[in-house]
């Protein structure tokens, strides 16, 4: 799938300002973007639900939008999923699931939907039931199954995740990457949730203002994002200022840090430190800091670092610890940084 | 992240040809008057309607209307509280008791009085009348409020100090007051489009005075500056409508679970309740009922006409068959666009299909013929022209249903559809229909039922030998064969009873039948 230089505007409000991103057959990529920053109209272009001021949008080699041509979403070969699965509330799951079948095939029935749902991990007793008699997690599943079942090169899948609550979350997004690689497709997902994006993407974009910001491997965009903002938006950040020493070598608050690569070619800095970098001890290496609020979740805590000696002019920061960690607010405590940081120009 | 706006696909072309036509349409009769009204001149008009009979007629309608509207108003908020707020025995039988009325087209009311109290005419009479058949239009859309509204507002009025008389007067009657005014100017819309009834009655308002004009000098000048003083009164309103209830309507909480919680103690109360809503069921469902039953024994030991009368019902059914499909059929682009593609136009085609809610059908007829005679002569007294009155009419009835029904089906599933490979006539058939049957039955079946009661429209349009069973019956009853009659109101009031049922649901929405 590829997309080059493809603009939108709704009226006089620019959506898309010249969106690039090319998404390798078979692989998943992630559009990660705050709401309002055009992904999912992003999303309906390559669809074919709307249509692009400029640019074009091509499916397995072949332009189905561009200068004066634009295919139906039909004759797309697409596979789109929802946010809210979007079943045909006057058909049972297995009509459902054939919908997008030639007639031919459709009577086919019962074998060929029990392989679709197996392939969603969904038992095939399910195929008589309708829609409103499934959980949540169950008709994303029916809605990816049936999204699958005409063997699409390209799966859509608009915030398929997010009306679901936590626990089912997880499970549903197993099973969706699953029967994704299993079949082959390339997809497209958008998401506001950097977790999601993150764990089930082969590539991220990250999509701000209407243009892609960033595009690279998951680890990658995380330990080096092109900015400060696209560092935010793909994971919680200490952001501090800092003056670039010698070389390779950054001074902040938190002490001297060793710079991932050389950094850019600047004396004032801003620098990015991930809250799980920060090694808080007593007595350890590292600057002195007070604890200032604690805020346990179970697994890890989160706490609030007053960084500096003078209370005015103190630094605060985000640190994350095991959740057994034995610190309270008010303690004086010593944090350190566990390996390189990203500097980038003010 | 929700859709911003969608830009035009394959296939809207089309509907908004047809919706344009579906506007044009239901604009031709206002047009038509406007354009006599400039073609007329000021001094023509001021001659025609500066007179001493117009200005008896504008008394009378606006004395009738302001009379009739507020007992509407009184009495269908006190049933409608009576019914939902009290402890009042076998409170949901009343409830049921006072929307039946709307079963009765007002004509057969009048009918029934008016033939076994020969002396019940003149403004009491129409007064009596017109308000025991429209005081339904106030109960249903009160009683809906009261059943909606969340009732933890009046504990919380409750609980900052208010007694309970106080937490009525400042929460629940505001709440209200839309639903009041709405039906009470509703009231007004059908007064001031109703023929039959009060001409009954020898009560002339400005549309009775529109008939016998058109009777003596067909579609004169006299008779068209007549209709445009009848379209003026409607928009005015229309207008207070707007001003007073517009926004406070948009306004208002949605369904939400409806509790049950301890109803009003009558009291010492309940006796005198009791009396007067067994009273009022009497005046407006007992006298038209049993006054039918009487006239068809009677009928029965005298005439009995079953040819005639299976004529008239299968000419009323095919003509409401025939009404329904167009009208449903002309007004789904309207709804679909409306829904689909909110912008101007979209809206503007919406609001000009209502207008038709809003219009008397003696002025459809009357400007129908008239545009008819001048431009297709060959139409006038055609059943198409007849079909076309009733389109115009009753498009607002389908449009409020086929408008609820897309509103309730997510864009998506089209767009799943087409995402699976189904072309824009396939998802029509497989998606969009299937899940819009019920609201577009809705939507034939009421204009199927008000076609097969309509009065004034087919008095002036129908076809030389075409009889329904409305103009049959009106036939008979001028004509003092009261006996003669019986048979068709009877069948009349059984064709309306669904529309009745139907019409509970949705009067509220604004909605004149």
């Amino acid at each position: 799938m590829v997309v080059e230089g493809v603009t939108k505007a709704f009226g006089a409000t620019p959506v898309l300002r010249g969106v690039t991103l090319t998404a390798p057959p078979g692989t998943l990529t992630a559009v990660l973007g705050r709401s309002g920053c055009g992904k999912t109209t992003l999303l309906r272009i390559v669809a074919g639900f709307d249509r692009p001021d400029a640019g074009t949008v091509a499916l397995h080699g072949r332009t189905v939008a561009g200068p004066g041509r634009a295919l139906p979403p039909e004759q797309r070969g697409i596979g789109y999923l929802t946010q809210e699965g979007s079943l045909f509330p006057h058909l049972t799951v297995a009509a459902n699931v054939l919908f997008g079948l030639p007639r031919r095939e459709r009577r086919q029935g019962g074998a060929r939907v029990a392989a679709l749902l197996e392939t969603v991990d969904l038992a095939p007793e399910l195929a008589d039931r309708h829609p409103h008699e499934l959980s949540g997690g169950q008709q994303q599943r029916v809605a990816l199954a049936r999204a699958l079942a005409p063997e699409p090169a390209v799966v859509l899948l608009d915030e398929p995740f997010s009306s679901l609550d936590a626990g089912l979350r997880a499970d549903t997004q197993r099973a969706v990457a699953k029967a994704l690689a299993a079949a082959g497709a390339t997809a497209l997902l958008v998401t506001h949730d950097r977790a999601e994006a993150l764990a089930l993407a082969d590539q991220v974009a990250v999509m701000r203002d209407g243009v892609i910001a960033q595009v690279d491997a998951p680890a990658a965009i995380y330990r080096d994002p092109v900015d400060p903002g696209v560092g935010a938006l793909v994971g919680d950040a200490v952001l501090l200022d800092g003056r670039r020493a010698a070389a390779g070598r950054v001074s902040c608050a938190l002490g001297d840090l060793a710079l991932r690569g050389d950094g850019p070619d600047a004396t004032q800095v801003r620098v990015l430190v991930r809250p799980e970098q920060l090694v808080v001890g007593r007595d350890g290496p590292g600057v002195p800091a007070r604890v200032r609020t604690r805020e346990f979740r179970g697994p890890d805590l989160t706490v609030e670092l007053a960084v500096g000696a003078g209370a005015e002019d103190a630094v605060v920061v985000a640190a994350r610890l095991p959740g057994d960690a034995d610190v309270l607010p008010g303690d004086d405590v010593t944090v350190a940084v566990r390996g390189a940081v990203t500097a980038y120009r003010v | 992240m929700t859709v911003v706006g969608r830009r035009a696909r394959v296939g809207d072309p089309l509907r908004v040809a047809v919706a344009s036509a579906a506007a044009l349409l239901a604009l031709l009769p206002v047009g038509y008057i406007a354009v006599s009204a400039v073609l007329l001149g000021p001094r023509g008009i001021v001659d025609l309607v500066w007179r001493p009979r117009v200005g008896e007629l504008l008394v009378n309608t606006t004395v009738l209307l302001v009379a009739t509207a507020t007992a509407c108003a009184v009495l269908g908020t006190a049933t409608a509280w009576v019914t939902e707020r009290t402890d009042l025995p076998g409170a949901p039988v009343w409830g049921a008791l006072f929307a039946a009325p709307l079963a009765v087209p007002a004509f057969v009311t009048s009918y029934a009085w008016v033939s076994v109290l020969p002396g019940v005419d003149g403004f009491v009479g129409a007064l009596v009348v017109t308000t025991m058949s429209y005081f339904p239009l106030v109960h249903l859309p009160v009683a809906a409020v009261l059943r909606g509204l969340d009732r933890d507002q009046e504990d919380v009025a409750r609980a900052l100090g208010l007694s309970a008389g106080a937490a009525a007067v400042r929460v629940v009657l505001p709440a209200m007051r839309p639903a009041i005014v709405g039906g009470a100017l509703l009231v007004g819309l059908h007064l001031l489009a109703e023929y039959g009834a009060l001409a009954l009655l020898r009560y002339p308002t400005v549309t009775v005075a529109i008939y016998d004009l058109f009777e003596s000098t067909f579609a004169g000048p006299g008779a068209i500056v007549l209709a445009g003083v009848l379209v003026v009164l409607c928009l005015v309103l229309l207008a207070v409508d707007v001003a007073l209830v517009g926004r406070a309507r948009r306004a208002r909480v949605g369904s939400g679970a409806a509790r049950r919680r301890a109803r009003t103690p009558l009291g010492a109360a309940r006796v005198p309740a009791l009396l007067g809503v067994g009273l009022l069921v009497v005046a407006a469902l007992g006298v038209p009922l049993a006054s039918l039953v009487r006239w068809l024994l009677e009928g029965r030991s005298t005439t009995l006409e079953a040819g005639p009368l299976l004529t008239a019902t299968v000419t009323s059914i095919g003509l409401g068959l025939l009404a329904a499909a167009v009208t449903t059929a002309l007004t789904f682009p309207v709804a679909w666009l409306a829904v689909r593609r909110p912008g101007r136009l979209p809206r503007l085609l919406e609001r000009t299909a209502y207008l038709g809610n809003a219009l008397p059908g003696i002025v459809v007829a009357l400007a129908l013929i008239i545009v008819a005679i001048r431009l297709v002569p060959g139409l006038y007294q055609t059943t198409p022209l007849l079909i076309t009155a009733y389109a115009i009419l009753f498009m607002p009835l389908a449009l409020v249903n086929l408008r609820a029904a897309l509103v309730r089906l997510p864009p998506e599933l089209e767009d799943v559809a087409h995402g699976l490979g189904s072309p824009p006539a396939a998802v029509l058939v497989r998606v969009t229909a299937p899940l819009l049957a019920r609201g577009a039955g809705a939507a034939a079946a009421l204009v199927f039922l008000a076609v097969s009661t309509e009065l004034t429209a087919t008095l002036l349009l129908a076809p030389t030998g075409t009889t329904t069973l409305a103009t049959a019956f009106w036939g008979k009853a001028t004509a003092l064969a009261y006996g003669a009659a019986a048979p068709y109101a009877a069948t009349m009031v059984l064709i309306s009873v669904p529309a009745a049922f139907l019409l509970t649901r949705h009067v509220h929405a604004g909605v004149r039948t």
